[in-house]
């Protein structure tokens, strides 16, 4: 920690005497023990918010129950926006407001795989939703490389001010995806999943201005369907 | 030394001039919004503070602008400042992430509600509330968008802001979040600029004669990316892939030309104005109405073509 030095701390001894009488000068290296009191701290226990095991307390418990709850079916919920973008939003969606707002959307879908592409290490399926008519109708992203926060931004009950800080949050949607990960894609075999039939749960996030054509959904739960 | 002596004579000047004109007594029914931000020579905190004064003025407030220069010393005679003259509320973007909140806290102590912006806090309770960027989502958009310019692979070399300030490690871990996902692409050097253009330069400069085959360079922040864009053009190395942070008007100039490759828009006006506007309506209500003391504010990725549509840290 800093501390003033000899000429530096004379002047501004003088000046703060001069000037502000008063001015009190507190020593930045002082920590004080933070209490249970008033000013509680987001860290209580010194150790930081612990992503992983928060993530494995929620999974099962009240995240699934949640998307098996409340998730929509995909091709109703694309037809809606199609014709009425705000109205689906109203109907459908949760609006995140931060400084503009954006829409995520927990989704539920049974569709045909129809091609695998990982020329992207952000590698994704497209598939062909039933009633099946040959042409891809929504993207999923099985990685390695998964992108964005639309699970952890998908539920009301995970909030920004109750984890802490920024890289805490961040950390929390990368466990998450991860857990995602471990739980869904990695039992499969994506090498041979063209031509099968999937079931899935998963979200999306949809900015204001975002073209439905760019929708790439994040899975939750991802299961390939005996035939 | 020198340089920080001379922080810490001016800041102190601004209350004494302010005593003596005020007769050293804060008056009694004070109209006044204290707003502090970190340093006049960066457009991104100028712009910042500019959105709270205008803010600040036009809901009817006298305002004291103040920096502090990321001396959390100078925060801390800054915060005495606006104790004595008995100030309505104070905006800040704060100093230093630990040393802040005891600050602050002086400030609360004395009834003086404090509203942050950009820069948070990490202990609850001493902020009305925070508006802050989502700098690690923006670094991560930025990322994403470095990683594709790039094909997925080539060297790359990160510049990284300002030690002390915590958006520097946020971004940097964000953009390590993503980069580091992908094999193909080999960080070959990383350098801290001090979100310096001028630092940029030099780095760049000298990093490129080491390592010839950059084929990107990812910035902590705009200054920087104009500073490195700069070198590598004197390099002769005009086509090197080059990102930002911040969305300031130099690099959407530079991006309309063609030259920076993308940045990342952060919401920095109006977080600015949220904190002016919730500090009125708790000083006229008594709550800010909001049901969280944090709020993240998303940060847009900026492309070339979408470089015109945004000016002074909005969006036109």
């Amino acid at each position: 920690m800093r501390r003033y030095s000899g000429p530096l701390f004379i002047i501004t001894i003088i000046l703060c005497t001069l000037i502000i009488s008063a001015c009190t000068i507190v020593k930045i290296g002082e920590e004080e023990t933070e209490g249970d009191g008033e000013y509680s701290t987001w860290t209580k226990t010194g150790t930081g918010f612990q992503a992983r095991e928060y993530v494995e307390s929620i999974w099962e418990d009240k995240l699934i129950p949640i998307y098996e709850e409340q998730a929509v079916d995909y091709v109703t919920l694309m037809t809606a926006l199609e014709e009425n973008r705000q109205a689906g939003i109203d109907q459908y969606g949760l609006t995140r407001q931060t400084g503009e707002p954006f829409y995520i959307f927990k989704v539920r879908g049974t569709a045909r795989v129809m091609e695998f592409d990982d020329s992207s290490r952000n590698g994704v399926i497209r598939v062909d939703h039933e009633p099946v008519d040959g042409v891809a109708d929504a993207v999923l992203q099985v990685g390695p490389v998964l992108r964005g926060t639309a699970i952890r931004d998908s539920v009301e009950f995970i909030r920004f001010t109750d984890i802490g800080n920024q890289l805490q949050f961040a950390e929390l949607a990368k466990e998450l995806n991860n857990r995602m990960r471990v739980d869904s894609i990695d039992p499969i075999n994506l090498e041979n999943i063209e031509g099968k039939q999937i079931m899935f749960l998963g979200a999306f996030r949809l900015d204001k201005d975002q073209e439905l054509e760019e929708v790439v959904v994040t899975p939750l739960v991802l299961e390939i369907r005996p035939e | 030394m020198f340089k920080k002596l001379i922080v810490i004579v001016l800041v102190l000047m601004v209350p004494a001039g302010f005593l003596f004109a005020n007769g050293g007594s804060g008056a009694e029914s004070s109209n006044l919004m204290v707003i502090i931000t970190p340093d006049k020579d960066n457009t991104f905190f100028t712009a910042e503070a500019d959105a709270a004064k205008a803010m600040a003025e036009s809901l009817g407030y006298e305002t004291l602008m103040v920096v502090h220069g990321d001396d959390p010393n100078a925060e801390s005679d800054i915060i005495d400042t606006a104790i004595s003259q008995k100030a309505v509320a104070i905006i800040i973007d704060i100093a230093n992430a630990d040393a802040s909140p005891n600050n602050l806290r002086r400030a609360t102590d004395a009834g003086i509600p404090v509203f942050c912006m950009d820069r948070e806090i990490n202990v609850a309770g001493i902020a009305k509330a925070q508006l802050i960027s989502d700098n690690f989502q923006g670094a991560q958009l930025g990322g994403e968008y470095f990683v594709e310019l790039m094909g997925e692979k080539g060297n790359w070399v990160e510049l990284v802001g300002k030690e002390s300030d915590t958006n520097a490690g946020v971004r940097s871990q964000g953009y390590h979040s993503i980069i580091d996902q992908y094999p193909d692409m080999k960080m070959v050097a990383r350098e801290t600029a001090n979100w310096s253009q001028t630092e940029a330069f030099a780095d760049v400069e000298s990093i490129l004669q080491a390592n010839p085959d950059v084929k990107g360079i990812i910035c902590g922040n705009d200054t920087m990316a104009l500073g490195a864009q700069a070198a590598a053009e004197a390099a002769g190395k005009g086509d090197i892939i080059v990102m930002g942070f911040d969305g300031n008007d130099n690099v959407l100039d530079s991006m309309l030309q063609g030259k920076i490759a993308g940045t990342v828009m952060q919401p920095n006006a109006l977080n600015a104005e949220m904190a002016v506007q919730l500090a009125d309506k708790f000083i006229k209500t008594g709550s800010t109405g909001m049901d969280q003391e944090k709020i993240l504010n998303g940060c847009f990725l900026i492309k070339p073509s979408d470089a015109d549509k945004w000016r002074g840290f909005k969006k036109l």
